[in-house]
């Protein structure tokens, strides 16, 4: 037997899910994370998911061919600031642009609402690297890449002297216009590498070469924070598991939607952020191309955040500039937004006698008022459980006991306060909640100039398919898929990915482009394609295995934005100028709007960028042929009372056990589906039904419109 | 008509605003200004179908009730003549039509469904250029309108969907960045199509009833949270006034003057007392006055509660006589009317309002005034191929002020702007034939105090690749005097420094290696200081030092943590004169690292303390009374002073001695001692700013020298007794011990 392992890593649990040799689920487990010693809680979830298998962990783990790991060291260093003592080395005169981070590092990540609270806007604090690790070196390149200042020679023997002084253990070169010309930092670093061994030294050309120094120092430097944790935490992780019995070497899921290796990881320890999100989405566009749905909006809805991402034309959206904690980093990174929603959000009352919801959040401790932790707020699972989506039996099959009477007694003070029932204050609040959602994706999908009608839902994290067929409903997208495993979703995803590498650099041209500057771009493509295969050949991808995608990414002259253009043919061609102009405009047009464009603007190149695949060695995910009958009867549990809100009041309602649904089956609305770890509520208006991944398939009657 | 429940309501109010903040965003998105994407110059609001803002969004501040404005204006004078249509769109930079000056171009569109004209909405953009004498448009050396940008009044851009080519070249004809401008244009129409199409969408799921429900709902609630937010708050009087030195003809001082007045659930600001309008373009319209005040209300009030104008404004009373610096009259020259008296007047306002909370419960939300205003410049001229450059310079910033708790932020930004953001030195560089030789935060520019202000940014800019002279226009104010009041005894902040240092040998430095990192190591033939508006050629071999002016401080400085100064100096944040001189602070030097020498500091302070007494003079001839440190506490007043029962009597009380300064209902400077000091003592940057004519007052407790004020004056002024609190209106309830 062959076995493929996904492990993703969240606050509170760490989840595993082992797909054997055919593609099917052979084994999903939980176990507790463990703070700052993250492998414990890694080797903890391998183990019980060999237990599942009734299988030793030795036996699994020498059976298993690939080992996908979602790991949040690196976003938990930068959040908890607890990387490594860092320094920057900045040409002279500009090394404050960090603390300056463009007047705007103080709203950076933030929601409207928190902008607007002027007073408590605070830059990153502290910030990743202090004053007195902050060096200015004389050295200056000007825009055309050519040496002003030459470098200062016995300015790098003091500096080298001052970091050994201060024992730092992370040094971030980032110097003016070093993307073009990039000798000084080079210099920089080879001497750095040289006197300090030991020491962690990247540069800025290398780590993002693209133009904004701002951005790219902060890049520079939230990699160098992150790096030596990260780098030992995977060796140590590696060295645990090839002593448990595992033979290759470990995959990293990335933020960039794909798996990469240590050898890439190691340079660039930052693509391992959020990792785990993303990988969420990487399993949705795979049941998307198993399903023949290109447009997906992914929600994720867990505790305390709601996260959306979209796949367009099957493919995943990447965000250039993606915030961590406060710093805009250059790392392309799947595009998730995020909103304050989830299961622990708080409902309450504002002194105008408004109901509102969050975006505060009870947390898992004390958390809902049900769970009996000594909440007395009540929150959006409080309401799940009164409305009777949740079954009172509890979660996790039974392991999770909730209470019933003191959601109830937390939702009364509203409803006295409003002079509503109880259960009026609970259909609003669920109203509410899932009003902040829609909106969420209302606004992720129109983003990219795109109706959400052209969409289909995926489903998944601990609440969604609490509220999925209402949030569908109010979008007008008639289907939904709730994953069999949508609380280990992520894991499962991140078996999906498939090794994905990019390159990407700053190129500056305007349109109209000649021959000799479209050869230049090709050139330009064709050398960070070589960088790519040179990984790749580091990792023995053998050549056959290996796509690139090409893309250049262009805009208007003086916009900020880019649009990423897809090349598919060949630049050197003598027209392939006029032609990567077309692509842009007519891409744009379908963006904003045909009246958007305005040609005689200028049409500028900024950036060029490869993406480099390494044939998936992953199983296909196997369906289980459908043979049985349509007939649900036989996973039927006792009826309870529920509440939908196009019926207006609880009524005697259908409920099926999630785990004695089989393939075929078909259940039409009203009615819920308990599952282990979720609840699927099915409003009148819906229909579902079970396919042979075991997904919930849930199609929505056309809506009924106003007037 | 039913009446739509209670939570659809709900639902729809959040909808609206996020259909706003989605308009805001797209415009910024395609914007092609850096003044726009980046800067975040621009605003966008949803009004009422008569032109009431419902939302704005959170961007330029000091925009916030033009577009309403505007749409007023077209609604008055398009209805009754060709009316408007579903698909029509309309564009303005008229400052007597709705815009704030020239540069910011408005477009306004009615949304109908069917034949009922159910919202506006409309987006303000600055742009780069609009045309007039000067390349980016503000203009020196014109006494009136007549000799800057060319006006354009409410004109339909856009009839019933198709964009009319006659206006839309006459939009962009005038400008030196045409192109830009044409393609912001486009930007708007995109942003402005899909709130159309999202306003469409919510009629279709909730009926018209229900969007038409919903607005007004907005204006009573946030009416409800706003009359709340008053209520709580003190009532009193509380006077500001804010400077503008420079018309752009001549470099003399122009006055704002505001008295607010809190009653009840009302605010009333009263600007009786302003200059004249200046013949030279400072001036601004009366929208300008309007949003200038309402810019500082947004943040300072209503940081929890939407901001919706249309809500506000049955709270809000502003009084102003019309021909005065922000009330100015056609043909007034106003191309500098954001950052000039619009900005002024906003900076004139949040000083009264951050009183005003200074004397409530709202600790933490009290702010000193952040920088005074933008220090700006604008550039024209060749690149060495020959092609034209017009840059706006949009990154010298600030910092913020001081906070109840918390310092301000280094290098902040501009207050009432919290989204926005300035660029990169590789940006400005990539576009313009100019090399940053530093852009960093400058020392000693923030107001001091026990919590001090963020300092703001420096900057010295080379051409580099020019070809020929680079046409240079400065404007900015607050280079004269400080222009950042400190907070109860809180600093004011610095001057704003313009050096241009002719033929300053840079390029030969570079050659050899070196570059230099302060003024003081330029070798230049000469320097000259500039006004704070003024013209000027920037040769090739010269260079072009920007400093900018931070945010006040709060609280007497010598009751800052002596640690946190010894912070500041290694940080080089303060310089270790300010250290010695205005805080306090001894500092030991131990291995390479200072420390705070803890006996001396004592000494130190106390003979600070003793000079401060020396030099005094009371205000008035005061009868004093005895202190009480027993006496019930009912409120605190800033850092300074205490609100207390002395007898059957309220008293001011000095905060740290509890020595009686006045009665409750009295300024309690008429008790205290005052001096004059020269500016520099605050800041070695002052010694730029006119030190014959502008006055740093310092008002201290007469007992202890505990400071309660810092004021900047002119120097023929009388004491601005600028805080008079209502008798009875204070808290009858005590302070809690904790306090």
């Amino acid at each position: 037997m062959t076995y493929y392992i996904g492990i993703d890593i969240g606050g509170t649990f760490t989840d595993c899910a082992v797909l054997d040799g055919q593609g099917r689920i052979a084994a999903i487990a939980k176990a507790p994370s463990v703070r700052g010693e993250q492998d414990i809680g890694v080797m903890a979830a391998v183990d019980a998911a060999a237990a599942r298998l009734g299988i030793g962990t030795r036996a699994l783990l020498a059976e298993t061919r690939v080992f996908v790991h979602g790991c949040t060291v690196a976003t938990n260093a930068i959040i908890e600031r607890k990387g490594a003592h860092t320094a920057l080395v900045a040409t002279r005169g500009h090394q404050q642009a960090l603390l300056i981070g463009k007047a705007s590092q103080k709203v950076a990540g933030r929601t409207t609402q928190q902008m607007t609270h002027q007073s408590h806007l605070e830059k990153a604090d502290p910030p990743l690297v202090g004053h007195a690790d902050t060096f200015g070196i004389t050295e200056r390149i000007d825009r055309n890449g050519k040496i002003v200042v030459a470098l200062s020679e016995s300015e790098l023997e003091t500096l080298i002297a001052s970091l050994r002084d201060r024992k730092v253990e992370a040094v971030a070169i980032a110097l003016l216009w070093s993307f073009l010309e990039p000798a000084h930092e080079v210099r920089v670093r080879d001497r750095l590498t040289a006197a300090l061994p030991g020491v962690y030294v990247c540069t800025s050309h290398e780590i993002a070469p693209l133009l904004g120094e701002y951005e790219r120092t902060a890049t520079t430097v939230a990699n160098a924070y992150v790096a030596p944790r990260l780098n030992t935490y995977i060796a140590s992780l590696q060295q645990k598991l090839g002593e448990a019995g595992f033979k290759f070497p470990l995959l990293l899921a990335h933020c960039m939607g794909g798996l990469t290796t240590f050898e890439e990881v190691g340079a660039r320890p930052l693509l391992t952020l959020d990792s785990g999100p993303v990988s969420g989405v990487l399993g949705s566009r795979y049941f998307g191309e198993a399903y023949g749905e290109p447009n997906i909006i992914c929600a994720d809805m867990g505790g305390t955040t709601f996260d959306v991402a979209l796949i367009e034309n099957g493919r995943t959206i990447l965000d250039e500039e993606p915030v961590v904690d406060r710093y805009t980093c250059l790392i392309p990174k799947v595009a998730v937004e995020s909103i304050g929603a989830g299961g622990g959000s708080i409902v309450w009352v504002d002194d105008n006698e408004v109901l509102r919801v969050g975006p505060h959040s009870a947390g898992a401790r004390p958390g809902p008022a049900c769970y009996g932790h000594g909440g007395t707020e009540p929150a959006i699972t409080d309401v799940d459980l009164e409305l009777g989506y949740i079954d009172d039996a509890g979660l996790l099959g039974g392991e999770f006991r909730l209470d019933r009477d003191k959601a109830a007694a937390a939702l009364d003070p509203l409803a006295d306060r409003l002079g509503m029932s109880r259960l009026e204050v609970a259909a609003g609040s669920y109203r509410i909640v899932n009003a902040h959602m829609a909106d969420l994706m209302r606004r992720s999908s129109i983003d990219r100039g795109r109706d959400p009608r052209e969409f289909v839902l995926f489903a998944y994290g601990g609440a969604a398919a609490l509220h999925i067929a209402y949030l569908a409903h109010e979008l007008r997208i008639s289907k939904v898929y709730v994953p069999s495993f949508a609380t280990v979703f992520s894991a499962m995803g991140m078996l999906t990915g498939g090794i994905l590498h990019s390159a990407e650099r700053s190129c500056t041209l305007h349109a109209p482009l000649v021959q000799q500057q479209t050869e230049q771009m090709a050139a330009g493509l064709a050398e960070l394609e070589g960088q790519i295969a040179g990984l790749f050949e580091r990792e023995h991808v053998a050549g056959t295995d290996r796509s690139y995608e090409r893309f250049v990414h262009m805009k208007y002259r003086l916009q900020q934005g880019s649009l990423s253009v897809p090349v598919t043919y060949d630049l050197n061609a003598p027209d392939a100028g006029k032609r990567l102009v077309t692509d842009f405009e007519r891409q744009y047009a379908a963006l904003y709007g045909s009246n958007a464009g305005f040609t005689a603007a200028g049409i500028e190149i900024v950036k060029l960028r490869v993406d480099g695949r390494g044939a998936t060695v992953l199983p296909q995910i196997a369906p289980e042929p459908v043979m049985g009958s349509a007939d649900p009867s036989p996973a039927a549990k006792q009826r309870r009372k529920v509440y939908f809100i196009e019926i207006g009041e609880p009524i005697d309602t259908a409920i099926f056990d999630g785990s004695k649904l089989t393939a075929g089956m078909e259940i039409a609305g009203p009615a819920v589906i308990d599952r282990m770890g979720d609840s699927i509520v099915l409003p009148s208006f819906a229909e579902a039904v079970v396919d042979g991944f075991g997904n919930v398939v849930i199609t929505l009657r056309p809506h009924r419109e106003k007037e | 008509m039913t009446k739509t429940d209670p939570i659809t309501l709900t639902v729809l109010r959040n909808r609206l605003m996020s259909i706003n903040d989605e308009q805001g965003r797209i415009a910024s998105r395609l914007s092609g200004s850096p003044v726009v994407y980046e800067a975040k110059d621009f605003n966008s609001a949803l009004l009422t179908p008569q032109g009431d803002s419902l939302y704005i969004g959170i961007y330029m501040t000091r925009l916030s009730l033009c577009l309403s404005a505007a749409v007023k204006t077209v609604i008055q004078r398009f209805g009754e003549s060709v009316g408007f249509n579903d698909g029509d769109a309309w564009v303005t930079n008229d400052p007597w039509a709705g815009a704030v000056h020239m540069n910011d171009i408005l477009m306004l569109a009615p949304i109908f469904h069917g034949k009922t004209l159910v919202a506006w909405t409309g987006l303000a953009m600055h742009e780069v250029d609009v045309g007039g004498p000067n390349p980016g448009s503000f203009t020196v050396g014109t006494p009136d309108v007549y000799g800057e940008a060319p006006l354009l009044p409410p004109m339909k851009l856009i009839d019933g969907g198709k964009i009319r080519p006659d206006i839309e070249a006459m939009v962009s004809r005038n400008s030196r960045t045409s192109a830009l401008n044409a393609l912001d244009i486009r930007a708007r129409i995109a942003a402005i199509d899909r709130t159309r199409q999202r306003i469409a969408e919510v009629i279709t799921e909730y009926g018209l009833d229900a969007l038409m429900e919903a607005q007004g709902h907005i204006v009573s609630l946030t009416g409800a949270s706003f009359s709340r937010r008053l209520s709580a708050l003190p009532d009193g009087r509380w006077a500001s006034q804010a400077f503008i030195d420079h018309d752009g003809n001549e470099n003399q001082f122009y006055r704002i003057k505001l008295a607010m007045t809190k009653s009840g659930d009302k605010l009333r600001f009263d600007f009786t007392g302003t200059s004249p309008q200046a013949r030279g373009a400072i001036n601004c319209t009366r929208v300008g006055l309007d949003s200038g005040v309402f810019s500082a209300i947004l943040p300072m009030l209503c940081y929890d509660i939407p901001w919706s104008p249309a809500g506000l404004a049955a709270h809000v009373e502003i009084i102003s006589e019309e021909g005065t610096i922000n009330n100015a009259r056609h043909p007034a020259a106003v191309s500098m009317a954001t950052v000039q008296a619009t900005f002024a007047t906003s900076h004139c306002t949040y000083a009264a309002i951050t009183k005003m909370i200074a004397c409530s419960d709202l600790r933490e939300e009290i702010q000193a005034n952040w920088a005074p205003a933008w220090h700006g410049m604008t550039m024209g001229g060749r690149h060495s191929d020959g092609r034209p450059f017009t840059a706006v310079l949009l990154d010298a910033t600030g910092g913020s002020g001081a906070r109840g708790r918390r310092d301000g932020i280094d290098a902040g930004g501009l207050a009432g702007a919290p989204a926005m953001a300035i660029g990169n030195v590789e940006t400005y560089e990539k576009e313009n034939p100019i090399l940053y030789v530093w852009r960093n935060i400058a020392s000693d520019t923030g107001g001091h105090g026990r919590t001090r202000g963020g300092n703001g940014m420096t900057s010295l800019i080379v051409p580099h690749g020019v070809g020929g002279p680079i046409d240079l226009t400065a404007l900015s104010h607050g280079v004269s005097q400080p222009e950042s009041p400190g907070l109860f005894g809180g600093a004011p902040s610095s001057v704003q420094v313009r050096q241009v240092f002719r033929t300053a040998g840079l390029v030969e430095r570079f050659a050899t290696g070196s570059v230099p990192d302060e003024p003081a190591g330029i070798a230049a033939q000469h320097i000259d200081t500039l006004a704070a508006k003024q013209r000027t050629l920037l040769q090739p071999g010269d260079a072009v030092l920007t400093v900018c002016a931070g945010g006040a401080g709060y609280g007497d400085p010598l009751e800052r943590e002596p640690a946190k100064v010894a912070e500041d100096v290694a940080a080089g944040c303060i310089s270790p004169r300010i250290a010695a001189e205005i805080y306090g602070v001894a500092l030991a030097t131990q291995d390479g690292s200072a420390s705070v020498d803890k006996a001396a500091t004592t000494g130190l302070r106390e003979s600070i303390r003793a000079q401060r007494l020396a030099q005094s003079k009371p205000v008035s001839a005061i009868v004093r009374v005895a202190g009480d440190d027993r006496a019930p506490v009912h409120a605190l007043i800033g850092e300074a002073l205490k609100l207390v029962t002395l007898g059957d009597q309220r008293w001011l009380t000095c905060r740290r001695c509890d020595q009686p300064m006045s009665e409750a209902d009295r300024d309690p400077k008429h008790g205290a001692l005052w001096r004059e000091v020269p500016m520099e003592v605050y800041s070695d940057w002052n010694r730029f700013g006119a030190k014959s004519e502008v006055r740093v007052r310092e008002f201290c407790c007469p007992s202890c020298a505990h400071l309660i004020g810092v004021q900047v004056a002119l120097k023929d002024d009388p004491i601005l007794f600028d805080l008079q609190l209502t008798p009875g209106a204070g808290d009858p309830r005590l302070l809690s011990a904790a306090e």
